[in-house]
């Protein structure tokens, strides 16, 4: 088992098998002897670290998941559609239902999945994001996001003449 | 809730961004002042443009191709999905870009840029082009003009000849590029790997160069004037004086083996003038690579199988040789005549010697209704290229019973035969064929004088069938459809058929299609139409 300590200071028992699809974490137990010494996680929470082993857990034996990981970094070939929707197709339910959390969350899983080095995780959250942006209107993301328009009218209109073909049908 | 921008650090931000399409980055540049300039300045979020277009559905990787046997039947089945569910409803958004909008997008990649590809941007001109070469966007991988008729040569070289040193894959399906384009790209792109040129009508074997010992000569061209006149009227003043300096014409030059590019896809489908030469050429040069040959519609003629059997450096890679439509046309080639007479006369080592050369076939197409398609050329075929799994022979007329048995017993992995209008098969060939390749996943038997026997041998031995056609074979009635459709064993195709097509078919009446359609799968598409003749 391994101990690792949130941001809060409590202390999460984890198999190591488990966390080690972190790639931060292996490292860590990669460089460090195994000792008993909770490893600090001091820009994790408590209940994000708790989600993200909960995600690790369920993944834990789909090895070929490292292989397809590896394989998305190689597709940089491939046009963003097809990747989006290969990657949809690999998700399953529980990847859903995972990401159904508020933004804050999101935004933290994100973060976290970045420090610890997940990088289906990170996909996953990375999806969900640009998901709550993809095909919405400009007004729409703005509402989504809670973001003021502070264009100056004729700024706006020059952006959106420069990009208007990005609206053609 | 919160701006991700404002919460989340720059790189991931960017990893989220680029999991969007072009349009919707571009739509975001509205949102606010940050977004506009974050944006703006992250070159790798602009550095693929890909405007779907006609092609965006399919897959353009290089694995994806082959799979064209069954084109024109796939994409009739996939049109009438989206009709059915609106699943597809994003693929047929095209988006057309003006030049101006490109030079938008190659500012903001500048050199990061790696692929583009525009299917189609029939409005793309010149000047397009040259904002690519202004804002140096020459690290390209991946180059793709396809249906643009106003790009000039002389552009498009200078492009060619910016970028060459990295470009993978180039594809510039019908449009106006010449030989001498061609050839720098061939003699100057070490990394090439997919070259499609399918519909371009200028290409000719010159393009490609003619062996001379360990070095390649690329034969000298000429450009003719009135096409650059022509194309001048729209473009500006600079590609006018660049196309001043070309109507010189092109001197032949060299190149050592080694600085050929490893080709492994090579498409001139629809090539008008490419004709015999071309086929030393291609397997001289790029032989040792060469996986994809498409010769479909060209002037070549069977001479082609002539000069594969004849090549020196054996086995060749081919896994794929479209040669669909080629003609018997006898040209000015002196050779011809001589060919015509050897090959009706079938010479046994020549077709021997043309298996041996491609051994790892998967792929033939030979369709096209030309005689020289015989039983002992697909007998050979199956005896020495078992891995065969896409033959199309469409309208060989002298094919009979005695090439199917010869597929069934030695090609079993075949899943997509093409044998419509082969009147010279019938039941008994078919179901011997069926019975030894049951993962026949395509099938067309369009115009087959076969009778409900064949229908049944279909529905209860082909298990993996998703696509058939029965256009035109009058001797079916419903009866054999139904049992088609409700083999013996109730488990024959019912399951996995998404196509099936009977059109013209006198003895089916239009009550078996509301019966088909009740026991098929809701997303199987049933074409049929019957005319009033009695």
């Amino acid at each position: 088992m391994i101990k690792l300590t949130t941001a809060e200071g409590a202390i999460i028992e984890v198999e190591r098998e488990v966390i080690e699809q972190s790639g931060t974490i292996r490292n860590i137990l990669n460089d460090v002897r195994m000792s008993d010494k909770p490893i600090p996680l001091p820009n994790v929470s408590g209940p994000i670290l708790t989600k993200i082993i909960q995600y690790c857990e369920h993944h834990k034996n789909d090895s070929s998941r490292r292989q397809l990981k590896q394989e998305s970094q190689n597709i940089e070939n491939d046009s963003s559609e097809a990747a989006i929707q290969r990657a949809i197709e690999k998700m399953d339910e529980f990847d859903h239902n995972f990401c159904r959390v508020d933004q804050g969350t999101l935004f933290d899983i994100l973060l976290a999945a970045n420090f610890l080095d997940i990088q289906p995780l990170l996909d996953l959250a990375g999806y969900t994001v640009a998901n709550m942006i993809n095909g919405k209107t400009v007004k729409e993301i703005r509402d989504t996001f809670h973001i003021k328009n502070d264009f100056s009218p004729e700024d706006e209109e020059r952006v959106i003449k420069e990009n208007s073909w990005c609206e053609n049908e | 809730m919160a701006d991700p921008l404002a919460v989340l650090p720059a790189d991931i931000s960017v990893m989220v961004f680029r999991k969007m399409s072009l349009p919707e980055i571009a739509r975001c540049m509205s949102v606010s002042r940050g977004w506009c300039y974050f944006l703006r300045n992250r070159a790798i979020l602009w550095a693929n443009v890909d405007m779907g277009g006609a092609m965006g559905n399919s897959d353009t990787t290089l694995d994806s191709r082959p799979e064209m046997g069954f084109n024109h039947l796939e994409a009739d089945y996939n049109s009438n999905d989206s009709d059915n569910d609106g699943n597809n409803e994003q693929d047929t958004s095209v988006i057309l870009l003006y030049d101006e909008n490109l030079k938008t997008i190659a500012r903001r990649a500048g050199s990061a840029m790696w692929r583009i590809a525009l299917r189609f941007s029939p409005l793309i001109s010149d000047t397009g082009i040259q904002a690519l070469l202004d804002f140096r966007c020459v690290n390209l991988r991946h180059l793709e003009i396809r249906a643009n008729r106003k790009i000039s040569n002389a552009v498009l070289e200078e492009l060619i000849k910016n970028s060459c040193s990295r470009l993978e894959y180039v594809a510039l399906s019908t449009t106006e590029v010449r030989d001498h384009v061609i050839q720098q790209l061939l003699a100057n792109a070490p990394n090439l790997v997919h070259l499609d040129l399918s519909f371009c009508r200028h290409i000719t074997a010159d393009t490609f160069p003619v062996a001379n010992g360990s070095t390649f000569v690329f034969s000298s061209t000429t450009e003719p004037e009135s096409d650059i006149s022509e194309i001048n009227t729209d473009s500006n003043q600079q590609s006018d004086m660049q196309t001043d300096s070309q109507r010189h014409d092109r001197p032949m030059f060299q190149v050592d083996e080694k600085a050929l590019p490893r080709l492994c896809t090579l498409l001139l489908d629809g090539c008008v003038e490419v004709h015999n030469a071309v086929i030393l050429r291609v397997l001289n040069a790029f032989g040792n690579s060469l996986s994809t040959l498409d010769l479909s519609r060209t002037k070549i003629t069977m001479w082609a199988i002539h000069q594969i059997a004849s090549i020196e450096h054996k086995p060749l890679h081919l896994e794929h040789l479209l040669l669909n439509g080629i003609s018997i046309r006898i040209d000015n080639e002196q050779h011809e005549g001589m060919l015509l007479n050897n090959w009706l006369g079938i010479n046994q080592r020549i077709l021997e010697n043309f298996v041996a050369a491609v051994p790892k076939l998967r792929q033939l197409k030979l369709g096209g209704g030309n005689n020289l398609v015989t039983n002992s050329l697909i007998n050979m075929v199956a005896h020495s290229c078992h891995s065969l799994t896409s033959l199309d022979v469409h309208d060989s007329l002298r094919l009979g019973t005695q090439a199917m048995l010869a597929l069934g017993e030695f090609c079993t992995n075949l899943t997509r035969l093409n044998l419509s209008g082969c009147i010279g098969c019938f039941d008994e060939g078919i179901i011997g064929l069926l019975n030894g390749c049951r993962t026949i996943e395509a099938l067309d038997l369009s115009t087959l004088n076969i009778t409900d026997e064949c229908l049944f041998a279909i529905g209860s031995l082909l298990y993996k069938l998703e696509r058939l056609f029965l256009d035109f074979c009058r001797r079916i009635t419903a009866e054999g459809i139904r049992r088609l459709v409700d083999s013996s064993d109730g488990f024959g195709c019912l399951v996995t058929l998404r196509k099936l097509s009977f059109i013209q078919c006198h003895k089916v009446d239009y009550s078996i299609v509301d019966w088909c359609k009740e026991r098929l799968h809701p997303n199987a598409v049933i074409t049929y139409k019957f005319s009033q003749r009695r």
